[in-house]
């Protein structure tokens, strides 16, 4: 409960309440706090008639230059209409304790300042502006306000990306997550005016490998667009041309796409959506779109739909900490659906970018932790994944919790085809087998984030012919 | 107010063929959504409710947990299973996990 206080001298303040405001005054207990020109708030739940600070501190803030405090009732419920009540409110904390009234102009404007500092301080107790604007429904995506770009641009960088992107070994993956720290601290930490990634000599490369790195650019742009240009070479080879067009990967650096040969016919076909909310319909919309490229069977399509929906959720619940500083655009999510006629695979991937499966157990699981499970600190991040996907781990202590991530592998593990999970996430990289084995791997590099990887070989893939449309559009004629 | 005897609502027809996640806040077609606009209000208007799941996309555990297994913790569990039921020709899995949501709610509350 506060008044405005009317300016007026700072030893004498005046505060006029109606009667409707005393009543709620009386239910709320209140530290004091009264200020030329600022927030009053009462010292002690107020009672008619009483004194608002106890005798001891009035007098002791009076002799501080503490303030006068004349509250006036008209009417109910006081009983006594244009009765005043008088009382004294002490100044407490900050830079009027013990001082009189800066004179001075520059004194003046510092304590100005502090009290800003303070009031927005206070004001951040009870209102989280990030809290209410992550709740607002905007299609926009949502770069943490709490992480700023610092230093002035300066100078250029090249990075030169491998000429092999897999994602099969754990060498692979550290490769890869060694690509994505280099672009992200150059674009984030180093403040360069200008990166380009040389993709020239790449002859080949994973989807989910084009998925991460399109969405680092992604989350590089969001932050630093406006400092940091980052653009690219175009890739020799078609394949992997293609593969970074479907990706979204020229859109994602605003250049047109290299090129094609009228007979060119890709091995790949991909689609990609990225959201920042559970929006099932994009998951079916994704595995509609590959009814033509394979052919699921009702059961395992809707394990597929809800793995993807479980994903979403996580995402929504845990993978982005609303208190971070992390350069994290909050709760967004990239899905990509892709398949490859040469190798006879379809697969899934799903990534977020949020702090990964074992530093979020690790995080919330703390306490838990250092009284029940003290061998359990130390279990690798590939430890973390398995045990989290295979029986499910919850930040809550509800059994009704935790069951998401279960129902990642219930999708492989009653396929009717050779097929496999594989969850990457921090340190670690797990992969689940349709066969119910299980290999885990630790990574030097980290990866920021969560990957989840489903994939589906020796299957019969077909892929769709680009026609002269898909051409041309491609060329950006 | 009497209530009425009974009453089918098809997820898939009536609510939508996509159920989302758990809450509201993380868009359209929540469980919490479900509850609350859905299944709450039925309770109060209808002595016996039956949910038809057949045909949706698939459910979350997050949407089956918030929109079915908090009836747990409103009410016992006697009465849960005396007032609902829950048919799903398609996905008798998602039967089974609400049921199993329900009754882990129902525990927690009795703790």
């Amino acid at each position: 409960m506060t008044f405005r206080v009317p300016p007026c001298p700072i030893v004498s303040h005046s505060v006029h309440a109606r009667a409707s405001e005393l009543v709620q005054l009386r239910k709320i207990r209140l530290a004091a706090y009264a200020r030329r020109g600022g927030l009053c708030r009462l010292l002690a739940p107020f009672q008619p008639g009483m004194r608002l600070a106890d005798e001891r501190s009035a007098t002791s803030h009076s002799r501080k230059g503490g303030a006068e405090v004349v509250v006036a009732s008209r009417g109910p419920p006081c009983g006594r209409p244009g009765a005043c009540y008088t009382g004294r409110l002490g100044l407490r904390g900050g830079a009027m304790d013990g001082k009189h009234s800066p004179t001075s102009r520059s004194a003046q404007i510092r304590l100005t300042r502090e009290r800003e500092k303070r009031r927005l301080k206070r004001r951040s107790r009870s209102y989280d502006p990030l809290r209410v604007w992550m709740l607002t429904d905007s299609a926009e995506e949502k770069p943490n306000p709490h992480f700023k770009v610092k230093g002035k641009p300066k100078g250029e960088l090249q990075i030169d990306v491998p000429p092999v992107l897999a994602c099969d070994s754990s060498g692979d993956w550290e490769l890869l997550c060694s690509l994505l720290v280099r672009i992200r601290t150059a674009a984030l930490e180093r403040a360069y005016k200008k990166i380009l990634l040389n993709f020239h000599d790449v002859t080949s490369m994973a989807p989910e490998a084009a998925v991460t790195i399109v969405a680092e650019i992604q989350r590089c742009n969001a932050f630093c667009k406006n400092r940091t240009e980052i653009t690219g070479t175009y890739p020799a080879a078609h394949d992997v041309a293609w593969l970074l067009d479907d990706v979204g990967f020229h859109k994602a650096l605003g250049v047109k796409a290299p090129p094609f040969p009228k007979m060119y016919q890709p091995r790949s076909f991909l689609q990609i959506e990225r959201n920042h909310r559970s929006v099932a319909e994009v998951a079916d919309r994704l595995l509609d779109c590959f009814s033509n490229v394979f052919s699921f069977a009702a059961t395992d399509r809707r394990r597929l739909h809800v793995a993807l929906l479980e994903c979403m959720d996580n995402v929504f619940e845990h993978a982005y900490a609303t208190e971070s500083a992390a350069p994290y655009l909050f709760r967004e999510w990239w899905l990509a659906g892709y398949a490859d006629a040469k190798d006879g695979t379809i697969g899934f991937a799903f990534y977020d970018q949020g702090s990964g499966i074992p530093a979020t157990i690790r995080s919330k699981k703390k306490k838990t932790m250092k009284e029940r499970f003290v061998n359990l600190k130390s279990w690798s991040d590939a430890k973390w994944i398995e045990r989290a996907v295979r029986k499910g781990v919850s930040r809550h202590s509800s059994a009704r919790r935790g069951h998401g991530l279960v129902k990642l592998k219930r999708f492989v593990d009653k396929l009717g085809v050779v097929g496999s999970l594989k969850v990457v996430a921090n340190r670690g990289v797990a992969t689940f087998h349709s066969d119910r084995t299980t290999d885990g791997a630790a990574l030097k590099e980290m990866l920021h984030g969560t990957l989840v990887v489903w994939q589906l070989s020796g299957v019969a893939v077909v892929v769709p012919e680009a026609n002269e449309d898909e051409h041309v559009r491609r060329d950006g004629l | 107010m009497s209530m009425l005897e009974e009453t089918v609502y098809n997820v898939a027809k009536m609510f939508s063929r996509f159920p989302g996640g758990r809450r509201r806040a993380n868009g359209d077609f929540s469980g919490e959504e479900f509850r609350e606009d859905v299944v709450l209000p039925l309770l109060q208007k209808y002595n016996r409710v039956t949910f038809d799941l057949t045909g949706s996309a698939g459910y979350s555990s997050g949407f089956l947990d918030e929109a079915f297994g908090e009836l747990g913790s409103i009410m016992p569990l006697d009465e849960v299973t005396r007032r609902v039921k829950l048919v799903a020709v398609d996905d008798p899995d998602a039967v089974e996990i609400a049921w199993e949501r329900i009754r882990d709610a129902n525990r927690e509350r009795s703790r």
